[in-house]
């Protein structure tokens, strides 16, 4: 079995995962919201390089990741039938969060640009992209706070 | 649900990883039923009172 101990504590594989995915998408997901916010959705798409910091901004979460996955694979990695408990349980929460941000995401923007009748193109790049990293990082951070709340 | 496993588990003289192992489940998951903030299934229940050397009625105590 993997323990890893951090602060003390003891941490099994999935426990330990998902702390490490909550900090990897949490950190994609807040530079996602504040290079947007500084660059504004106007600017975003007139200069090449904004796309390509964030391409390998994501880029080096998604390698972190999975490097991460990598490592922590091991075949003495045990998840039993609390582990699964807890997975489907937060799964199933970070699901319907991911969604009501989504709607209040749409519904917000659409009340912005409502009188404008048209949205700048950049605002679907960023809700694909914070979506994606948003429901990894809500799921993760609901699986680890389930199992805190044990400890 | 209350259980006995700690108090057995000592008797036996058997740390909580030791008994996970023998259960094939985590020493998390033997704490937490220890501290009773999880209930195991029923499979687990008698798994772990086959290697606790007693009846399940022993390990874990039901009231309503």
């Amino acid at each position: 079995m993997v323990y890893i101990n951090i602060r003390g504590g003891y941490m099994n594989v999935s426990y330990a995962r998902s702390f490490a995915t909550s900090i990897i998408f949490g950190i994609l997901f807040a530079f996602l919201v504040i290079f947007f916010a500084f660059i504004g959705p106007e600017d975003f798409l007139t200069k090449k390089i904004f796309i390509v910091i964030n391409a390998v901004v994501i880029f080096t979460a998604m390698l972190s990741f999975a490097l991460m996955l990598l490592l922590t694979n091991k075949k003495s990695n045990v998840i039993d039938e609390r582990d699964y408990l807890i997975q489907k349980k937060s799964s199933t929460i970070g699901l319907v969060i991911s969604l009501i941000y989504v709607f209040l995401l749409s519904i917000i923007l659409f009340n912005i640009y409502r009188d404008e009748g048209s949205m700048n193109v950049s605002w679907a790049w960023f809700i694909a992209y914070s979506t994606f990293s948003f429901g990894y990082f809500i799921t993760a951070s609901i699986h680890v706070y389930f199992y805190k709340r044990e400890n | 649900m209350k259980n006995n496993i700690k108090y057995l588990r000592a008797r036996k003289e058997m740390t909580q990883e030791e008994l996970a192992n023998l259960t094939d489940c985590t020493r998390q998951t033997i704490n937490a039923i220890e501290k009773n903030k999880y209930s195991p299934s029923l499979v687990l229940a008698f798994k772990i009172a086959e290697i606790l050397d007693t009846e399940i009625a022993e390990v874990f105590i039901y009231k309503s």
